[in-house]
């Protein structure tokens, strides 16, 4: 098992419709890791699990997003877009850190380029 | 109508002439300020100004005259420590002082119906609906007086789009220039032919003017209700303040807000429609009747026509579904339909107003605390030329923690203790934007003219 250092990235997240990739450091959630690299993400609670504003479909790699727990599980109950799509999963990007690759459907994310 | 004593002195004259009153300008006032002092909400000094200079000569609305029917029929109506029997007589409507001319006990409570007349519990005086008095036991134990000396005592009393309004003040301004421009805001939505969906009562830990102002506003939707900027686009929320009311609203185009950073191609109208639809289906709980809880569900399923947006559909709906029902619409705008205006009745009545409903409040200070009081959700349904309903039976909760009030009312609810509690603590004056919450600001401002006669 090595030592990963801090900035390691350990997981690519591919971001549909736009297809941006998202490369992600070692326990970073993935709306840091998104604006660490320089793209707009929709929030407006700023990761405190409240708006959902920053919510995305999953698509594939669902496993490296981890279990649902404490505040991201409430904010999920109330997430309207799963109160319409109860058949789709959801997750909170402000609360996901990625531990491996994964793809993930999110409008509304703009480059920074 | 009887002469009566005034209960209090007019407006003074010139506010600045009484030192006293300087001070509590100095101390009080938001005219002229650019932060608004945190003890309007807080002193007991302040709540004592106004129980003294606005509640006595503002008009204020007492009940909805469908609460009034049939001669007898009378609503208690209290504010503060005063209480005003509202009622019915053979020719109108008229309102009394809820005192014994005798010993001054109440006369009657709640709401409920006087048969024929007015009895005092006490020692059996008794009164016509219209307020002269028909009997005093044993009047020869008296020293000789007029009846008009004992008659009830007249509160000015008129009405307007269904809702009956009282003034304390003998000789108040008419109502109709008191409410300008209220009317012809809001006459377009028949609120004469709206009734009763609920009327439920509860009591907050907060200032009345803090929860007028946490409603009188579009400001907190991104942080106190950011599920709803899927489909609603704040930051396009109108606002204009008038001499004494003040209104906002439009912003009814399901379209999400600019704050969630989506293109034009990247909005999907009909999940736009399906979540407003979701929301006000989970934000009103009991508001919607099955006809139209199904109406609803059928419109986030039904796919929109190719090219149309989820306003232009949901607009057609909505005015088919008000011609279905026989409702008049004819003068309401598209905007009116979709978005609605919320207008705040100066100084305690405002909500959400749209074609068909409105879902409003009605806030009073609890006594004379100013930590606490009164809130009442009136939610109203537009019916039909001729159309009647029961009066509803009106609800009083106790413990507003104790119910799930929706989604967006629950959110709402949430912040009134913290607003007040956080007032309390030691910091500097109210800070308010200068569109979104100009709102607010102008109610502060209407307010002084009634405390301290300044104008702005």
């Amino acid at each position: 098992m090595t030592d990963a250092r801090p900035t390691e990235v350990v997981a690519r997240v591919r971001v549909e419709p736009k297809g941006f990739v998202v490369e992600v450091q070692r326990g970073e959630s993935l709306l840091a890791a998104a604006e660490r690299s320089g793209f707009a993400w929709p929030t407006v609670c700023h990761g405190q699990a409240d708006c959902t504003a920053c919510y995305v479909e999953v698509i594939d790699g669902a496993g490296a997003f981890g279990a649902i727990e404490g505040l991201e599980r409430d904010a999920l109950e109330r997430l309207p877009e799963r109160r319409i799509n109860p058949d789709r999963s959801f997750r909170l990007a402000c609360q996901i850190r990625p531990t491996g690759d994964a793809v993930v459907r999110k409008r509304g994310v703009r480059s920074g380029l | 109508m009887v002469a009566t004593q005034p209960i209090r002195p007019a407006v003074p004259a010139d506010p600045g002439a009484h030192e006293h009153d300087a001070e509590l300008i100095a101390r009080y006032a938001a005219v002229g300020r650019e932060l608004l002092p945190r003890e309007r909400f807080t002193s007991p000094e302040f709540a004592a100004l106004e129980a003294e200079r606005l509640w006595t000569r503002v008009w204020q609305i007492a009940c909805r005259v469908e609460e009034l029917r049939a001669p007898g029929d009378f609503v208690e109506y209290t504010i503060i420590d005063q209480s005003v029997i509202v009622l019915r007589t053979d020719t109108g409507l008229r309102a009394y002082f809820n005192t014994c001319p005798h010993r001054g006990t109440r006369l009657a409570q709640g709401c409920g119906q006087f048969r024929g007349e007015i009895r005092c519990p006490f020692h059996g005086w008794r009164w016509s609906l219209d307020g002269e008095n028909v009997e005093v036991l044993d009047r020869h134990e008296f020293a000789p007086f007029d009846d008009a000396e004992i008659a009830l005592q007249d509160v000015a009393v008129d009405t307007w789009g269904g809702f009956v309004f009282v003034n304390l003040d003998p000789a108040p301004m008419p109502l109709l220039e008191f409410l300008d421009p209220v009317p012809a805001w809001l006459d377009a939505y028949h609120p004469e032919r709206m009734r009763f969906t609920q009327h439920t009562t509860t009591v907050f830990e907060a200032n009345w003017k803090v929860v007028v102002d946490a409603f009188n506003e579009g400001y907190h939707i991104a942080a106190t209700h950011p599920e709803v900027l899927r489909w609603k686009d704040d930051a396009a929320l109108e606002y204009e303040v008038f001499h004494t009311h003040t209104r906002y609203g439009g912003a009814g185009e399901p379209v999400p807000s600019p704050r969630l950073g989506l293109d034009a191609d990247e909005i999907d109208h009909q999940e736009i429609l399906a979540l407003k639809i979701q929301d006000l289906i989970e934000s009103l709980p009991g508001y919607f009747g099955d006809d139209d809880l199904r109406a609803m569900r059928e419109v986030q399923r039904t796919p929109l026509p190719e090219g149309m947006t989820a306003g232009e559909f949901y607009l057609g709906r909505r005015r088919n579904g008000a011609d279905a029902r026989g409702l008049d619409w004819s003068h309401l705008t598209d905007e009116q339909v979709l978005g609605g205006d919320d207008l705040l009745i100066f100084p305690n009545f405002l909500g959400p107003i749209v074609a068909g409903g409105w879902f409003t409040y009605r806030v009073r200070p609890n006594g004379t605390n100013p930590d606490s009081c009164i809130f009442e959700i009136w939610s109203l349904e537009e019916l039909r030329e001729g159309e009647e309903r029961e009066m509803v039976e009106r609800a009083f909760v106790p413990d507003w923690r104790s119910r799930d009030w929706g989604t967006v009312i629950n959110q709402d609810f949430r912040n009134m203790p913290a607003i007040q509690a956080g007032l309390h603590v030691r910091g500097p004056g109210l800070r308010l934007g200068k569109r979104q919450e100009m709102t607010v600001r102008r109610f502060h401002e209407v307010l002084d003219r009634f405390l301290f006669g300044l104008e702005s």
